[in-house]
This record gives structure tokens, C-alpha cells and sequence, in this order.
């Protein structure tokens, strides 16, 4: 290496390294939060989300180019390492390294233990209230802290807090990066007397082609929205037929209204013929009244063999879930056409036995509101009744099922949402690194500014 | 002597002050025992609270005040206005004639017909005469709003005024609150759903007693209504004891009114801590400290008897939040003042205690400040955490703010702010900033807990969310400008100032969103506030920008030897 | 340090999206729905006694429901019924509902509904039509509905059962079919639900959206949406007299968390209108989260309840504009 080569690598690494740039990211990321907060009065949450904060370029108003939120994170952790690596210097020799390295293994060891559950178990058998297992879970994050912490100190002494507790921030933020790409959030809608066995994401949708001549399971087939949303022609291998979605003919949000006789009509079969969609903007806004885009489109059916066209249908969400699905009938079979939500199949299902929506006495203010159910899981031969109420999830089998909502008709339904994160416990444990770090570190400051001011 | 007598005066006047206010209130000057009905407990709004409370929510909402003046100028308290509006029933018409309705609106009070006068309250019956003028331009407002419209500031009030109306006709009425008490079964209820389920000719003994006690009241038999109240009082203390001594509570507190007693006591202190800087300022800044000690402890107390009334931990809603920032402010202030005895302290505790209790004061007008959570709301464990920490965190963001205030402004326009006073500010603004950031990331974490906990997502990128993320990366950033050397006194102050304008947003502003870029616009009180308030302190800024040389305050133009040593090697 | 460097690399790899494919696979069978209906004709009335349920939980009460239909009897031109040992009887349920019936060992009970509705009540195979459609299935001619129909006989009466399985959970509970004018004849010996609706005028504001389909036993539908909440506007006939004003008024305060009224405050809460050339009432019920505007009309042959429902601050916007499409309404035939 030539000596100014190595000069402007020095002066890079020295850059990326440098507080100033610290300073200067917090202060774009606080920027984009700002942009981010306001860009939803106008635009759901979900889209901003995906717009400012899960990409790698946020374009503000739909021009303005600035570092999005992945970019900032990358950023800052580089930013972090590479400041750590210049600054803080591992001062422990001989025993005392070897013990601090050994410590540092435990924590790290205990650290994933904690998230990735190893010490926890699935509550259907359990009661607790929500403070115990709430503080449970901190104390097992503080075990692990407590135990990085002594080994940082053996390590880098006086620099003990600072290490840690920017560990703690570096794994809240590979968790929030874990969870936008690998989390699933689905709801399942039981009412009383029924058991469901599949979740439900309302932000997207599927095209579900069914075919039920098997009594024993149905042959499911699924066109995912955003291959409806691309147009164009689809093959669908396995079925007598393939599809298009004319272009324009799909609708994020759709509203059926009544066709009027002699007025044009994309559909020439099935409930298309009595109704027409008139596209909506999608849900959007702040607003807490949480509605959802139902999406439309209309399909076109083409039988493979014999190239002649079985019609063109339209689908929606709103009218699979009113009148069932659509029938079509190619290659001797009968085929089930519906346009649902994102359906995910679950092991496990769930009976809801009742209910109950209690509200604060002269008011309609919910003060709480439980689901008595029941978990069938054929597979692992359990049978177990649950309760499921405001802030107390069931956790079972990875899932975790949060009593969510109900249907406001009849009270008689419940909304559950199920997320399946495999590394929920992680922010619980990053919680308490950090607060360990900082409270290590201000103990720090503290005692030195008191021993000055009593010498002083 | 007078040096060491002046603290402890000051601070025996201003508990004399609270104490009168302790001593349960008598009957009222005709001799009816109205205080006693007001302690009678009854439900409202799904919260147990006594009639005392219910006539005070409702009439300050109404007449923005929770006292009277009837029509001869009589001074009387919110419960004497219950009483006339429930005996109604009973044949009363008092109620009518009271001047209650504050109209501030002249275009209202020209609809109606009314003379502008002090105060701008008017009675129902004044205004009966053009009532069908009011619901025409009721109509016309209503349809505008659904036809998507902007209303305009007449016409919100309109309908604000409306919402009073509505407020008085439902007790008027007797549709709040619920006043019978849970026997035999039944829940609490009003007094006509107990009368509908009576069987004909025996009346439910409750209603029997109200009826006693309401008739007496029309018709001014006053040895007739003590008695009722009194064997009412009675029959409810065998049979709930419970809850009789909590409305009892309850009422004393409203009687105390503790915060605002408070609230003007810190600016007491205020005072004796500015006249402090003029001179004699030992004796002052002593008794300063030593009254805004009292009144913290006054302030402690009554946050405690909040937290049994309404059995939760102390911040549940706006209101709550911002007695609680008073509260944390107020203790850095004080814990500084013990620290550093610069009086600067004492301005922190007094000025922050003052300005909160004062929002707290106006955030009270919209009604019940003990209000029911709902469902999700409703877990003590995180509200006894995750608020009041981050409530700590908005606290404590605000103590360096206000430091940073002081350094500007007396480093600019005075000459007090010397090379020492101004390390001890940098000093106490590095602490405040280090306690905000440990309260406010800890805080917004578990909120983020609270959210995995309740519905499965640790962070949803919603707007009150992001506000107390914009309040830790903007501490963090601050102490990390101050490590890298990019700040130093100054700038931190700068810095510090700029915090103000951040937790202002993450407390209110992200509030307004929803609500006020959509339906009130730029008309709404908070977000005109918010924005004037922002520039202040962007004016502050803007002074810190001036050259060092024209600051009136001579300090060192480079950084000394004393503040290299609090970063750590950069 | 180097190694740093390393990890945006990664981090970019994470970014890479999950791209959907077309995917196939195996499900379970959706659980279906199951209805036992019966309907019994009498000289004046119909009546309509209906159980509905996940179709794996009525299968093992098929018979106790068959045998308490064999045990109905006529009496002075009403139906009693003997309740058969663990069923309850309660008397909540809108208009034109005279019971529910609850069974069952098993949490959730299963319910039974009792409706009765004047004349023929619209008939058996407009009823058996709108059930097949509830439950997701394909309308029916005349023929396949008697093919689906069974006679079973109760003590002194007929009742025509059908047992229906079906994919779609059936929404609301039962309410009257619409009753046409008698001089209007049908086109195809049913009332359809077109036929009904062309028989109405009335003024349809802007910010109104219609809904083409809406559940079985509406007329017309609207929704409102407003930045502050929505509401939905609903048109329905019921036959009969609908159970009287103060039930109906009452029962809309109940909806929206408010207690009922006596005999007294409901007729004074209600104000007197004309509608559709019958004599009816407006009612209010706001309550804190929801609010209820309504039109009741009460008429010896039917009734027609005109009602908004939704966030209080839209519907009290609503108001005049409520008020003005009451007045507008018009029904063909209907002279004033």
C-alpha cells in the first residue's frame, strides 16, 4: 500500500468513525421521523412505513430524495462500530482478559437463550397476570444484561456503560429489521360457536381457486394480489385454464354499486352482471376508525385446450364474504373463484366458546373485552380452554394471539390478532442492556462529579 | 434575625393560605346543607365521584368558571346550580334564571339578542326568546359540516354551545348522572330508570329519599331537605360505607383545590427568586427554596390523593401529564437548587410548577379529569411504568431546556451569566440532558413492550410513538455533540432550547394531527399556541447566534481546561 | 475494522423482498353453515322458527329440534310450543321476533328464532330462496325448492322444513320478507327484492352511497363516511305492527348505550311526521359512541323503519338532511 492510499483509507475510516457524522445522522433521522409522522395525516400508516422508514431512499412528497430509514440504521451502525473500534480500547491483560472473554461468552450465550425463547413456555396452561410476566421477562432480559455488563467492565473499564449499552441499541435495531422482513400479522375472525382455523391479513389480498371434488381436503391454487396488480396474462400449471387481469381491471379498493340496464360492463358472467365497481381511494389517514381497502378486479378465464374463453368474472373481497364464491366449470370439473384476504393456514384452531364485552357502568367506553375459547391442535393432541382478554395474549406454538376487536353488530364475534415474530423477546432484553449500560455509565459520571466537587 | 425569620414566614403565610381552604365548607348562608348533598356519591361517565364533582365539571365546562353569580349578583358554587336544575323535576325554575351560558361569540350573542356585559354569561331564559334563531343557524352549521365543509370559528361555537345546552337540559332532565345506587341486583342508575322499575305504588327506596330530598329543595323547606340528606347520607353509609368515604374525599379535594393553590404559590416563589437577582438575595433565595419546598410537598400530596381517588398511578391522560411534569420538574429545580445554590434552581422549580399547573388548569376545562380508561388503557402495570417515565423523560427534557433558556437570556441581556455560573449551567443542563435520555429511552421502550404486549407490534411507526423518538434521538444527539466537541456552552444551550420545541411536539403536537390539520385547522387554541411557542424559542436561538462579543455577559471566547473533562476522549 | 465494512453488505441483502408466486396447496374444508328452518302457514300469519349454527353442531340436535316442530299446536290462531326440558325462552329481538329459544349443552347455546309475519309472509320459495342465499348458495327454481322442502306434522298444523348446508355464515337475524302492495303482482310468483325497491321514490343526497347488495332483509342501504366516523342509512319493512313504538324507540336507545324510557318520555321524545302517506314518528337516540336517527311508520299490515346509525358526530349532521329524505319518500300505489 502506497502511503497516500493509505492516507485517504485513514481519513475515510476516520470520517465513518467520527461523532460529528453521529450527530449528524441522529439528526437526519430525527428529520425523516418528523417527515414520517407527517406524511401520515394523508396516507396510511402502512404506506408510510413501507415509503419512509423500510427502504433505502424516502421520496418526501413523492420528489424529494433523503435517506430513508434503512439507510440512516446502516449508517449509523456502521458509523458505531467503527467509532468503537477507534475509540475504546480493550484494557484487560493476561487473567483478567481471559476471564472478561469468558463472561462475555455466558452473556452473549444467555442473551440468545432469552430470544430465542428457551425459557419460555406456551401459556394455554397458564394464568398470569400481565405486571408478573411482564416483569419476569425483564428480569430474565436484566440477567443476561447483568452478566454482559460484568464482562464489559472486566474489558473495558471505565468505557463498560458505553459498550453496552450501544450493544443494546444494535440489537433493537437489527430486531426492528428482523421483524419488517420477517414478521407475520394476520387477525382470525371467530363468532360464537365456531372454530377457525386460519389467520387473515386485511392488507392484502389473494385470487383462490378451489377445487373441492376431493371430500377430504380442498385443492387450493393461489394467485397472489400483486401478480393480479402486474396484469397480464397468468398460466395457471395444474388447471385446465388461465387467467388475465385486463389492464386497469384491478382495484385496491372497490365499491359495488347497482348496474343500470344498457350500461357498459367489463364482466359477461357470474354477479358482474349486477354489479359494477367504482374504484376508491385506499384507506388512508390517521384515521382510528381503521377501515380497510377491499379489493375488485375483473378476471378473464381462458380453457386452455380449447382457447375459447369461459367469460370474464368479477371478483371481490366484499362479495366473497356476502354471497360465498363463484362457480366455474372447465375440464369437467367445477372450480371455486373467490377474491379473499391473505389467507395463512394455521396447525392449530381456535372455538369460541363466548364473548363478552363489558363496558364501564352508564356508558358505552369499553372496559374490557375476553374471548373464551378453545385451542384444538390435533397434531400435538391438545384440547385446552383459554381466556383471552385485553392485554393478555396466548402465546402458543410460535403465535401469539392478541384479543383485538369484535364484531360490533352482533357482539357475538371476536377479532384476534396473531403475529408470529420469532424474536419478540429481543426488544425485552435490549431494554434492559441498554438501561443497564446507561445507568452503568451516569454511576460513572456521578461518582467522579461527586468525588470533584468534595476535593473541590 | 430578620434574614433566618423572612424563609419560615413566608412559608407559615402560605400554609395558613392552604389550610383555610381545608376546612370542610359549611352549609350555605340560608341554611340549606348543601355541601352535604355534594358529598352524596353517584356515578357519572362510568367513575364514582360525588355530585360536587359532577356540578363542578359541568358548570365549568358551561360557564368556564365553577362558581355563580345568580341574578343578584350572589355568589354561589357549582352544587347550588345542580340542585336548582334537578329540582326541575320538582316544579323549580331557578335554574332557568341563572346566568350560566358564557357566550363569548358577539355574533352568537347578536342571534340572540343578547347585550354584551362582564363576564358574557347569560341564563336559559334570556335566551329561550330567540331560540328558534339558534336552531336555525345550528341547522345550517350541521350542514355544513356534513356536506364536508370548513366551519368557522362561529360556527364551532356554535356547536360547542350547543354541546352546553345539551349538558344542562340532560341534568336538568335527570339523564346524569346515574345517582341510584346498585341494589337488588341492578347497577347503578338514573333516577327515572329506578322509578320505571319500581312496582306501582312502592318506590324504590333511593328514588324515595331523592324525591325527599329534591321536593324539600323546590319548595325551600330547609328544615325538611336537612333532614332528607341526612337520612339519605345515612341509609348510603350503612350500606356502602366504602364509597361515601371516597366521595367525601373527593369533595374536600374539590373544595381544596389544590392545584391551583399551587400553581399560584410557585409563582409566589418565582417572584422571590427573581427579586433575589435585585439584592438581599440570601434571605430571598432561602425563602424562596424553602416555599417551593412547601409547596411541592402541597403538590406531592394532592398527586397522591388523585392516584386513590382514581386508583390509578398518576399519569392517565393529558391532564394528569402535565401536573406530573410540574411534578418532576419541579424536583430537578429543587434538587439543582440544593446542589448549586444559584437561585437558578429555585426558577426552574417555580417557573416549570407555574407554567404546567396552568396548562393543567385549561386542559381541565373539557371536563372529568379522572376520566375512565378504556380497554386497552386499562393496565396498571403500564401506566404505573411506561408513563411515568416517559412523562420523567418530557420532564426532565424540559429542565435543560429551561437552563438553556436562563444561559441565553441572561448571557445576552445581562450581566450575571460569568465564566463560573455559566460552567454550573452547562454542568446542570449535561445532568438534566443525561436523565432525559436514560427516562425517555427507557419510557419509549416500554411503550414499545406495551405495544407488543397488547397487540403483537413493539413499534408501529405511529405518531405518538415517533414523538418520543424524536425526544431520545434529539437528547442523544445532543450529549453526543458534546462528547465529539461540536458543542459547548453555548451550543448546548442552543441545543437544550431546541428540546423545548421537540417535547412540545411529541406531547401535544402529535395530538393535533389527527384532529386539528383536518377539522379545526389553524383555528384550534393548541396549535396556535404550540407554533407561537416554537418560536420563542426559536428567538432564543436566534439571540444565541449573536457574536460573543456583543453578549453583555463577558464570557471566554474558547472552551477552558474545566470542560474538556466532561466528554470522554474523543 | 475492515470487517465493518462488511456489514451494510448484509444489510442489503435483507432488503431483498419476498416475491410472491402462485402457490398451491392442500387446505381443510372450510366449515359450513347449516340451517334448520321451518315455516308454518296459518289463516293470517306465518310463522318462521329457524336455527342456525356451524353445521357440526347441529347435526347432533337435529332430532330434539325435529321433535319440539312436532310438538307446535295451533291455539285461537297462534302457535305455542312446549318447551322441551334445559331450552330458555327470552323476549328480546326486534320486531315481528316473538322469541328465541336457547338450547344446548355446549357454550355458545344454540338459538332458535320465532318470527311471525302477516299474510303469507312473502312465501315459501322467496323464503327458501333468501336462506340458500344467505348461506352462500345458488338461488333455486320453484321445482328444486320443493324437492328441498319436507313436511313433517306438528300436533294440528304443517310445518314445511328444510335443512340447509352452506359455505357463507348467514348475516343478522331474521326479518320480514318485504310485503308488496296487493295490487302489485309479481312477476314470477316472487317478491323479489327489485320489485320492492321500484316501488319507492325518495331523494338521494350526493354524499350518500348505495349499496347494491345490501344483507337480505334491507330494502335500500346508504353509507355516510365522514373524516370524524361513518353511519349507514336502512330502509326495512317489517310485516305486522312491528311491536309497538315505545319497543322500537327503546330499543334503538339501547343500541346506542342509553337507558330506555318510560310510556310518557317516549312519546314525548318522539316527533310526529308524515311518511310515505302513513302516520310515523322521528326519533333520536344519541348516545356518546353511537347514534340512531329514525323514521318509525306503524301500520296494522306493516311497518317501515327508516334509520341511521352510526359515529354521533356524523349523524347529527345528518339531521336536516335525514328529515328531508323522510319527507321525500313516495310509494307507487299509495294514494295520500
Amino acid at each position: 500500500m502506497t502511503k497516500p492510499g493509505e492516507d485517504v483509507v485513514d481519513r475515510i475510516v476516520a470520517f465513518l468513525g467520527s461523532l460529528r457524522l453521529t450527530v449528524v445522522l441522529l439528526g437526519l433521522s430525527i428529520t425523516l421521523v418528523f417527515l414520517g409522522t407527517i406524511a401520515q395525516v394523508n396516507a396510511g400508516i402502512w404506506t408510510v412505513m413501507d415509503q419512509y422508514f423500510r427502504c433505502w431512499i424516502a421520496w418526501i412528497g413523492g420528489w424529494f430524495p433523503f435517506p430513508g430509514g434503512r439507510l440512516l440504521g446502516a449508517a449509523l451502525l456502521v458509523n458505531l462500530l467503527i467509532s468503537h473500534a477507534m475509540r475504546i480500547k480493550v484494557v484487560a491483560r493476561g487473567p483478567r482478559l481471559a476471564l472478561g472473554v469468558a463472561t462475555l461468552a455466558l452473556g452473549l450465550a444467555l442473551t440468545w437463550f432469552v430470544i430465542s425463547h428457551v425459557f419460555d413456555l406456551d401459556s394455554t396452561t397458564r394464568t398470569i397476570n400481565p405486571s408478573q410476566r411482564v416483569t419476569i421477562q425483564l428480569i430474565q432480559g436484566g440477567g443476561a444484561a447483568a452478566v454482559l455488563f460484568v464482562a464489559c467492565w472486566l474489558l473495558f473499564q471505565r468505557k463498560a456503560g458505553i459498550v453496552l449499552l450501544h450493544a443494546g441499541v444494535v440489537i433493537l435495531m437489527l430486531s426492528e429489521l428482523f421483524t419488517s422482513v420477517l414478521a407475520e400479522e394476520g387477525t382470525m375472525t371467530i363468532f360464537e360457536g365456531q372454530k377457525v382455523n386460519f389467520v387473515e391479513d386485511s392488507r392484502t389480498s389473494e385470487l383462490a381457486i378451489i377445487d373441492a371434488s376431493d371430500r377430504a381436503a380442498d385443492d387450493v391454487l393461489i394467485v397472489p394480489e400483486s401478480k393480479l396488480k402486474e396484469g397480464g396474462l397468468i398460466r395457471l400449471d395444474g388447471l385446465p385454464f388461465d387467467l388475465e387481469v385486463p389492464s386497469g381491471k384491478f382495484f385496491k379498493n372497490a365499491f359495488l354499486a347497482p348496474l343500470r340496464a344498457g350500461e357498459p360492463n367489463p364482466a359477461t358472467q357470474g354477479t358482474g352482471l349486477q354489479v359494477k365497481v367504482e374504484s376508491r381511494p385506499e384507506a388512508a389517514g390517521v384515521d382510528s376508525s381503521g377501515r380497510v381497502d377491499l379489493p375488485a378486479a375483473y378476471v378473464t378465464f381462458t380453457d386452455r385446450s380449447s382457447n375459447s374463453s369461459l367469460g370474464t368474472w368479477l371478483t371481490s373481497v366484499h362479495l366473497s364474504r356476502e354471497r360465498g364464491a363463484q362457480t366455474i366449470r372447465a375440464g369437467g370439473k367445477e372450480y371455486q373463484v373467490s377474491l379473499r384476504f391473505k389467507r395463512t393456514y394455521k396447525p392449530y384452531s381456535i372455538y369460541l366458546y363466548s364473548f363478552k364485552f363489558e363496558r364501564y357502568a352508564g356508558t358505552s367506553t369499553p372496559k374490557d373485552y375476553s374471548s373464551n375459547v378453545r385451542v384444538e391442535d390435533p397434531e400435538r393432541g391438545i384440547v385446552q380452554d383459554v381466556r383471552i382478554w385485553m392485554n393478555n395474549p396466548l402465546r402458543y406454538r410460535g403465535d401469539t394471539l392478541y384479543q383485538s376487536s369484535f364484531d360490533a353488530e352482533t357482539e357475538k364475534g371476536t377479532v384476534l390478532q396473531v403475529v408470529d415474530n420469532a424474536g419478540w423477546m429481543a426488544p425485552y432484553v435490549a431494554c434492559m442492556i441498554v438501561a443497564v449500560g446507561l445507568i452503568g455509565q451516569f454511576q460513572l459520571h456521578l461518582l467522579e462529579f461527586l468525588r470533584k466537587r468534595r476535593t473541590s | 434575625m430578620k434574614e433566618k425569620l423572612f424563609p419560615v414566614v413566608m412559608v407559615l403565610l402560605a400554609a395558613a393560605w392552604m389550610g383555610s381552604a381545608m376546612r370542610a365548607p359549611s352549609a350555605a348562608p340560608d341554611g340549606l346543607r348543601i355541601h352535604e348533598f355534594g358529598r352524596i356519591p353517584v356515578v357519572e361517565g362510568g367513575r364514582l365521584k360525588p355530585l360536587d364533582t359532577v356540578a363542578r365539571n359541568h358548570l365549568r365546562i358551561v360557564a368556564t368558571k365553577e362558581t355563580f353569580k345568580d341574578k343578584e349578583d350572589v355568589s354561589h358554587p357549582a352544587i347550588v346550580w345542580l340542585l336548582d336544575a334537578q329540582a326541575g323535576l320538582f316544579g323549580g325554575r331557578e335554574a332557568h334564571r341563572h346566568p350560566v351560558f358564557r357566550i363569548d361569540h358577539p355574533q352568537i350573542r347578536d342571534l340572540l339578542g343578547l347585550q354584551p356585559r362582564e363576564g358574557y354569561r347569560y341564563s336559559a331564559e334570556e335566551i329561550a326568546p330567540h331560540f328558534d334563531a339558534l336552531l336555525e343557524a345550528l341547522k345550517t352549521a350541521h350542514e355544513r359540516k356534513e356536506s364536508g365543509k370548513q366551519l368557522d370559528v362561529y360556527e364551532n361555537q356554535l356547536m360547542e354551545f350547543e354541546r352546553h345546552l345539551g349538558s344542562f337540559r340532560r341534568i336538568a332532565e335527570f339523564d346524569i348522572p346515574n345517582v341510584i345506587p346498585p341494589h337488588d341486583g341492578k347497577d347503578w342508575m338514573t333516577f327515572k330508570a329506578a322509578v320505571q322499575m319500581s312496582d306501582r305504588g312502592n318506590l324504590d327506596p333511593y328514588a324515595d329519599g331523592w324525591k325527599r330530598m329534591l321536593k324539600a329543595y323546590a319548595a325551600k323547606d330547609v328544615k325538611e331537605f336537612n333532614e332528607a340528606v341526612a337520612s339519605y347520607h345515612e341509609r348510603l353509609a350503612n350500606e356502602r360505607p366504602e364509597e361515601v368515604k371516597r366521595a367525601s374525599l373527593e369533595s374536600r379535594f374539590n373544595a381544596l383545590d389544590p392545584f391551583n393553590k399551587a400553581k399560584w404559590l410557585y409563582l409566589v416563589g418565582f417572584l422571590l427568586a427573581a427579586f433575589a437577582w435585585l439584592g438581599w438575595s440570601g434571605p430571598l433565595n432561602r425563602a424562596s427554596f424553602w416555599l417551593l419546598v412547601f409547596v411541592y410537598v402541597a403538590h406531592t400530596l394532592a398527586l397522591g390523593v388523585r392516584m386513590y381517588l382514581s386508583g390509578r398511578p398518576p399519569v392517565t391522560n393529558l391532564y394528569s401529564s402535565a401536573i406530573f411534569i410540574g411534578w418532576g420538574c419541579a424536583a430537578f429545580g429543587l434538587g439543582l437548587e440544593r446542589a448549586y445554590k444559584l437561585g437558578v434552581g429555585n426558577v426552574l422549580a417555580s417557573v416549570s410548577g407555574f407554567v404546567t399547573l396552568q396548562i393543567a388548569h385549561i386542559l381541565a376545562a373539557d371536563g372529568d379529569t379522572m376520566e375512565v380508561l378504556q380497554a386497552v388503557l386499562d393496565t396498571q402495570f403500564w401506566l404505573a411504568t411506561h408513563v411515568t417515565t416517559i412523562t420523567l423523560g418530557y420532564a426532565a427534557t424540559y429542565v435543560a431546556g429551561l437552563i438553556g433558556l436562563i444561559y441565553i437570556l441572561r448571557g445576552v441581556f445581562t450581566t450575571s451569566l460569568t465564566p463560573e455560573v455559566g460552567r454550573n449551567l452547562t454542568r446542570m443542563m449535561y445532568g438534566a440532558t443525561c436523565f432525559a435520555t436514560f427516562f425517555s429511552f427507557v419510557g419509549t421502550v416500554l411503550g414499545g413492550l406495551w405495544a407488543d404486549d397488547s397487540w403483537g407490534r413493539f413499534w408501529g411507526w405511529d405518531p405518538k410513538e415517533n414523538g418520543a423518538l424524536m425526544i431520545v434521538l434529539w437528547n442523544a444527539l445532543v450529549l453526543h455533540a458534546r462528547w465529539g466537541g461540536i458543542a459547548r456552552d453555548r451550543g448546548m444551550a442552543m441545543l437544550a432550547v431546541f428540546g423545548n420545541i421537540v417535547v412540545s411536539w411529541s406531547w401535544f403536537g402529535v395530538n393535533q394531527l389527527g384532529v386539528g390539520l383536518h377539522s379545526y385547522g389553524f383555528t384550534n387554541g393548541i396549535t396556535v399556541t404550540l407554533i407561537t411557542f416554537a418560536f420563542t424559542q426559536a428567538a432564543v436561538i436566534g439571540c444565541a447566534f449573536f457574536p460573543r462579543e456583543i453578549w453583555r455577559s463577558k464570557l471566554p471566547l474558547k472552551a477552558g481546561p474545566e470542560e474538556e473533562k466532561i466528554k470522554p476522549d474523543a | 475494522m475492515r470487517i465493518a465494512i462488511l456489514i451494510p453488505l448484509l444489510l442489503a441483502t435483507a432488503s431483498c423482498g419476498r416475491q410472491e408466486e402462485i402457490r398451491r396447496y392442500k387446505a381443510p374444508k372450510d366449515p359450513m353453515w347449516r340451517m334448520l328452518g321451518a315455516i308454518v302457514p296459518m289463516k293470517d300469519a306465518t310463522w318462521f322458527f329457524k336455527v342456525v349454527a356451524p353445521a357440526d353442531r347441529i347435526g347432533a340436535y337435529k332430532e330434539e329440534i325435529l321433535s319440539f316442530v312436532r310438538a307446535l299446536r295451533a291455539e285461537d290462531g297462534e302457535i305455542k310450543w312446549t318447551m322441551p326440558r334445559g331450552w330458555q325462552e327470552d323476549h328480546a329481538g326486534g320486531p315481528g321476533r316473538q322469541a328465541c329459544l336457547h338450547f344446548g349443552e355446549q357454550d355458545p347455546k344454540l338459538e332458535m328464532t320465532v318470527v311471525r309475519l302477516p299474510g303469507d309472509g312473502g312465501g315459501l320459495v322467496a323464503n327458501v330462496n333468501r336462506w340458500l342465499e344467505q348461506l352462500g348458495l345458488e338461488r333455486a327454481s320453484e321445482a328444486q325448492v320443493a324437492g328441498l322442502v319436507k313436511k313433517v306434522s306438528g300436533t294440528n298444523l304443517e310445518a314445511q322444513v328444510v335443512d340447509l348446508v352452506g359455505p357463507t355464515r348467514p348475516a343478522g337475524g331474521p326479518r320480514g320478507m318485504a310485503r308488496p302492495e296487493p295490487q302489485a303482482a309479481p312477476r314470477s310468483g316472487e317478491a323479489t327484492l327489485d320489485n320492492v325497491r321500484s316501488m319507492f321514490t325518495f331523494e338521494r343526497p350526493p354524499s350518500w352511497k348505495e349499496n347494491p347488495q345490501p344483507e337480505k332483509s334491507r330494502i335500500f342501504e346508504f353509507r355516510i363516511d365522514e373524516p370524524e366516523g361513518s353511519a349507514l342509512v336502512t330502509f326495512t319493512i317489517m310485516g305486522g305492527e312491528g311491536g309497538g313504538l315505545a319497543a322500537n324507540i327503546n330499543r334503538w336507545r339501547g343500541q346506542a348505550g342509553l337507558e330506555d324510557l318510560g310510556d310518557q318520555a317516549v312519546s314525548r321524545s318522539a316527533v310526529p311526521l308524515p311518511f310515505v302517506g302513513t302516520e310515523a314518528w322521528l326519533v333520536e337516540a344519541i348516545g356518546k359512541e353511537k347514534a340512531i336517527l329514525g323514521v318509525i311508520a306503524l301500520n296494522p299490515q306493516f311497518s317501515m323503519f327508516l334509520k341511521m346509525d352510526g359515529a354521533p358526530a356524523v349523524v347529527t349532521a345528518q339531521r336536516s338532511t335525514f328529515a328531508r329524505v323522510a319527507q321525500s319518500f313516495q310509494m307507487k300505489g299509495r294514494h295520500d
